[in-house]
């Protein structure tokens, strides 16, 4: 922020009033292109779906809408299939942010020492999350077949990994952090480069073993990189809906409904889009609460 | 850190196992699809038995392979080719001017790492269906501007960020004025970030499957994503064909993604660790 105001600061100092003013027009027309786009696709949106939460617009005769005011929200928070909905959300978001986390960690620590070939294999370990979702939904769903899948065929008792209950929480869990370990790895490896070498070799002549170097320089060096992670992987984990819906759907008997689903169906199965805007905002809201649980929790952390 | 000649090669063994493990849906894709019809047994061998090509014949010729590829590049190049130039004039914007209008922006381009596909999915219907833009790859277009702007503004303001301001200084004293300065000095510098922002949000156009199954429901206007997810629906699954359909999918943004990965890496981090 002080770089920008010098940055303008000093141009005044060199130009009259009139240029600055130039200069803060050119910078506008720089940015209105994406400030339309954005207010089209992004901006005009969360105020439709704010102004549609409070009516009982249906999907199929949207000319008439009446206004309900709060019910679509009490009748959500009510209802306990909302609550359940938002409890798996937590868990699917906890599993798979752990998930990703120590997989990314144990792949970047690995990708990061010195041994040939590494440079190919840290280029392979990435195609999962080259792969199109939808693309590795399908070759999951394939494996995790029940009478032909390689998964079963490979246990001695086949389990239903969809369309068990039980079964399928985790198996929308492990299909998620496959997708999503290689950014941990990338990030991850990026922030171990960015540990000075030398502090490793002063550990080593103050006859520091590899234990204590990984908890005492490489841990704390991570922490930085360690707070964006963690925020990146809990939003994005939070509002992804792919896997989850080709999947399982939410099923079987609800146990996989996360809330991005619960909004999808409700609004294109059940044709309810005033309630569905409802029940998407409010898993925004408790977004933003999470975000903010999270940023007082690592600022304390940091005081 | 300094290591030995044999450590370094049973690392090597050690991290090639990990890597092979955590590929090892890609490489079954890649064997069912070409596997004949012996995949249907309760002993499925990890190398392909009899290998054929007939999975990709039979679904090249039964289904409009060609024009959901037609299609999926249609809207990946549209994406591309709209978000672009946006994105480097916004990036630029952002890294060097503070004003009203920019933190605006910017907290749109902050809202949208919160928001679901599936809710921002329902008003933008809406507004198609208002506007007449539903059942239009263009309208799909600017629909997945809704991920690709934000994200490529962010990451290449990153780039922006790394170009020392000196430099736009010193080209405005010598009376560039800022349309100059961006495109003369500055761009070309990070050309590189473009380029792998530009791959990129390629991939995410590709890849995107809720706008499209929301947006798009005439079997004409089909992208991969959705015609693929179609093969799920029907009541004689072939699945040698559907992983051959997933092949054909994968092969594209895979190789992109090899190809830009290391620009991709720098980009990103930079993005993300300086916040």
């Amino acid at each position: 922020m002080s770089r920008e105001n010098s940055l303008t600061n000093k141009i005044v100092g060199f130009r009259n009033k009139r240029s600055t003013l130039s200069i803060k027009s050119s910078s506008a027309v720089l940015i209105i292109p994406a400030t339309i786009i954005m207010g089209i696709v992004v901006i005009y949106p969360i105020i439709t779906t704010v102004l549609m939460s409070f009516t009982d617009a249906p999907l199929v005769s949207l000319s008439k809408p009446s206004f309900v005011g709060m019910f679509n929200y009490s009748n959500w928070l009510m209802n306990l299939d909302f609550w359940r909905s938002f409890w798996i959300t937590l868990l699917y978001t906890f599993g798979v942010t752990i998930g990703s986390y120590i997989i990314g960690l144990l792949t970047a620590l690995l990708l990061n020492l010195n041994f040939p070939g590494r440079a190919i294999l840290r280029g392979l370990i990435l195609i999962p999350w080259a792969v199109p979702e939808v693309a590795a939904v399908m070759v999951w769903n394939w494996m995790f077949d029940y009478q032909f899948g390689i998964v079963n065929s490979l246990l001695s008792s086949p389990i239903g990994w969809v369309l068990d209950a039980a079964a399928a929480p985790w198996t929308v869990t492990v299909v998620t952090i496959w997708k999503q370990f290689p950014l941990a790895t990338v990030i991850i490896l990026a922030g171990l480069q960015a540990i000075p070498i030398e502090r490793y070799e002063a550990a080593e002549v103050d006859g520091a073993n590899s234990f204590q170097k990984f908890f005492n320089i490489t841990i704390p060096g991570l922490k930085s990189v360690n707070i964006v992670l963690i925020m990146m992987l809990i939003l994005y984990t939070f509002k992804r809906v792919t896997i989850v819906y080709l999947l399982t759907g939410g099923g079987p008997a609800r146990a996989t409904e996360i809330l991005p689903v619960t909004t999808y169906l409700e609004a294109f199965k059940y044709f309810r889009l005033g309630s569905a805007s409802a029940v998407g905002i409010l898993s925004l809201i408790l977004t933003l609460v999470i975000t903010f649980i999270y940023s007082k929790m690592v600022t304390r952390g940091e005081a | 850190m300094r290591i030995s000649k044999l450590n370094g090669f049973l690392i090597l063994i050690i991290a090639t196992l990990v890597v092979i493990v955590l590929n090892f849906p890609i490489y079954w894709m890649f064997v069912q699809s070409v596997t004949g019809e012996s995949m249907f047994t309760n002993n499925p061998s990890l190398l392909p038995k009899d290998p054929s090509l007939n999975s990709y014949i039979r679904i090249i010729e039964a289904k409009p392979i060609g024009q959901w590829f037609i299609n999926t590049l249609l809207v990946a190049i549209g994406c591309l080719v709209l978000s672009m130039p946006i994105a480097c004039a916004a990036a630029f914007s952002l890294s060097r001017f503070k004003t009203k209008l920019n933190s605006i922006t910017e907290l749109a381009i902050l809202s949208t790492q919160m928001l679901s596909a599936s809710l921002l999915a329902i008003p933008i219907y809406v507004l198609f269906r208002q506007t007449g833009l539903l059942n239009k790859l263009s309208g799909l277009i600017v629909a997945n501007m809704a991920f690709t702007l934000p994200f490529s503004i962010w990451v290449l303001k990153g780039f922006f960020d790394g170009i020392p301001k000196e430099l736009d200084e010193a080209a405005m004293i010598d009376g560039c004025n800022v349309f100059q300065t961006f495109y003369r000095i500055v761009l070309p510098l990070i050309i590189p970030g473009i380029v792998a922002m530009s791959i990129f949000s390629f991939i995410l156009a590709w890849d995107e499957f809720f706008f499209a199954r929301t947006l798009i429901s005439s079997e004409g206007t089909w992208v991969m994503s959705i015609g693929l997810s179609s093969f799920k629906e029907e009541f004689t699954l072939q699945w040698t064909d559907l992983m051959a359909a997933t092949v054909l999918f994968t092969i594209p943004p895979t190789v992109l993604f090899m190809f830009i990965q290391k620009h991709l890496v720098s980009g990103l981090t930079a993005g993300s660790i300086k916040g």
